[in-house]
């Protein structure tokens, strides 16, 4: 179920902010590239956007998770702490699908 | 069992595993109830070197509903952490554990606890969560005892766990440990197509008769234990003493949560991120593990009580029920019968109101523990009905109002007493006109305990050391 997203939730500049964290976000998301096959599968996110709200935290020395879950409309999950925000940026998501595919055409051993 | 890796994915996720939930008026401070939340399925007391604890990135909540709405109204939360004092041996300890604070202990947990009182949400899915409502922190670096390892190790444990016994403000008392599995059955034979006592001649595959073998026997559990003053948990801080009060009546459940993101590093590291998801649940015994089909168990885990509304059907024609006569050729005869007729006909209102909605008022004389009519699936306790001089582990169905499906004490039998509600015998209660089984009433899978309950709290017995303890 897909739940609005509060206003004060979206207008946060965390993905607009430091190198630091769009690096954070990247490594992420390449590193769990088997999320972006579940889009659109995350349930709750009306509830935990808004607890993001309740309180400021640094993300300075906590780890950072991010996955696209609804490529289509351009959105993306933040992870930070015990709190989530849902952002719509198609751009990013448009880079970051990009890069998921060059991940998929990468041949480990 | 209970609720013991009774689903695909939380079998995989031990630590987060809810087991059991036991809640009753305390029978030695009636002013109190006492609920213990049980985790981690079948224990090996032998475990080490990494023996069994609770989970650092596991939130346990005890959830209370106390107007009826199936929602939480006070949450009861449990954080835990882990310390290694000396990360250069292999050992859990170096020598003798004698005291919580000695220095041989080399793997030690503490927790906090903390109350949130959800109050008015508004919107229907923010009660579970932590940052919504008034928190208050109850206690902190509160020491849980080690595992019981041996004699070596843990020479006087019963000592070292009592001391592990915390009391917090508002008079309220709290543990947080290991402890003998409390829960009996005889998983083997249940899982073995149905197996029951004294009926395994007469099963379509027969057998000789057996004495029941406790499945659990000789395992441990870890335990949080809870005793908290009534008045505290009434929803206008009353002390409940009309047992036909709504008021009297709180629903119960236990979870496990986890952070909906975890990165695993290439140090051997992981690290959690996102809010925190349910991932196991647990108030009455052997829903999930009996009653929802193995395709829902999983959803089933994840879901807030209030949402059981399409699990109905599974209550009002349980399979099980379906299977006895199937089973057993010629002993449930009435039971076969009326599974003949069309299920919309034959609704087993008993088990809807037993299990999903408490008893109403009028059902049993002088008894409700009645939370409205929204199904959920939550352990209700009717906190006027004081503790029973002489205890019945058959609860209810034994005349014992002060036993489950009144919550549910330590003692009760609740595999035999559900055996004998699925197989008929609370029908007549709203279908005067069924006559139940003979089977129906001796029905049951012949366990006991292996060993005695403690008198006193947190009630399950100390548990079995990894040095010597066995399962047959």
């Amino acid at each position: 179920m897909t739940r609005k997203v509060p206003a004060r939730a979206r207008s946060s500049t965390m993905l607009d902010g430091t190198k630091h964290s769009r690096r954070t976000i990247l490594r992420a998301v390449a590193a769990s590239a088997a999320a972006m096959g579940v889009l659109g599968s995350v349930r709750g996110l009306g509830s935990s956007a808004a607890a993001a709200d309740s309180s400021p935290i640094s993300t300075s020395s906590l780890p950072v998770i991010a996955y696209v879950s609804d490529a289509r409309k351009g959105e993306l999950v933040v992870m930070v702490g015990t709190h989530e925000i849902v952002r719509r940026d198609a751009g990013l998501v448009a880079r970051l699908v990009a890069i998921a595919k060059e991940a998929g055409d990468v041949v480990t051993s | 069992m209970s609720s013991h890796r009774e689903a695909p994915e939380i079998s995989k996720d031990p630590v987060a595993d809810n087991t059991d939930v036991y809640a009753f008026v305390d029978p030695n401070d009636s002013t109190k109830v006492t609920i213990l939340a049980n985790y981690i399925p079948f224990e090996e007391p032998a475990g080490g070197p990494n023996f069994f604890q609770f989970g650092d990135d596991v939130l346990y909540e005890i959830k209370i509903d106390n107007n009826g709405d199936a929602r939480a109204d006070i949450i009861y939360q449990f954080r835990f952490k882990t310390r290694n004092t000396n990360p250069e041996t292999f050992l859990y300890n170096t020598g003798p554990i004698t005291s919580l604070t000695g220095s041989s202990w080399n793997l030690r947990q503490t927790y906090s606890v903390t109350r949130v009182l959800a109050g008015d949400q508004g919107d229907d899915d923010h009660d579970d969560d932590e940052n919504h409502g008034r928190r208050a922190v109850l206690g902190s670096d509160l020491l849980s005892p080690p595992v019981r390892i041996g004699p070596r190790s843990t020479p006087t444990y019963p000592a070292l766990a009592d001391a592990a016994i915390h009391s917090l403000p508002g008079g309220m008392k709290v543990f947080a440990g290991q402890r003998d599995e409390g829960f009996f059955v005889d998983v083997g034979s249940i899982f073995d197509l149905g197996t029951l006592r004294p009926f395994q001649h007469l099963h379509l595959i027969p057998t000789a008769a057996a004495l029941g073998k406790d499945g659990t026997k000789g395992f441990n559990v870890h335990t949080i234990a809870l005793q908290v003053p009534k008045t505290d948990l009434t929803r206008d801080g009353s002390m409940p003493t009309n047992v036909m009060d709504a008021k009297s009546v709180v629903g119960i459940w236990a979870t496990a949560s986890r952070q909906r993101g975890r990165m695993h590093g290439d140090d051997g590291r992981s690290s959690s991120a996102g809010p925190w998801v349910q991932v196991s649940r647990l108030a009455n015994p052997l829903i999930n593990e009996v009653i929802i089909p193995i395709g829902r168990k999983d959803g089933w885990n994840a879901r807030a009580p209030r949402r059981d509304a399409d699990f109905l059907r599974y209550y009002s024609d349980p399979e099980l029920q379906n299977l006895l006569p199937v089973l057993y050729p010629g002993v449930f005869p009435n039971l076969k019968a009326l599974v003949a007729m069309p299920p919309a006909t034959r609704p087993r209102d008993d088990i809807v109101a037993i299990l999903g909605t408490g008893i109403p008022n009028g059902v049993i004389p002088g008894f409700q523990n009645f939370t409205g009519s929204r199904i959920s699936d939550m352990l209700r306790l009717n906190m006027a009905i004081a503790p029973a001089a002489a205890p019945n582990q058959f609860g209810l169905i034994g005349g014992d109002v002060a036993g489950f499906p009144n919550g549910r004490r330590v003692a009760d039998n609740v595999v035999a007493i559900e055996l004998r509600v699925v197989a008929g015998v609370t029908l007549p209660l709203v279908r005067p006109s069924y006559t139940p089984d003979a089977a129906a009433a001796v029905l049951t899978d012949g366990t006991q305990n292996e060993q005695p309950y403690l008198s006193a709290f947190p009630y399950l017995a100390h548990p079995h050391e990894g040095y010597e303890h066995e399962h047959d």
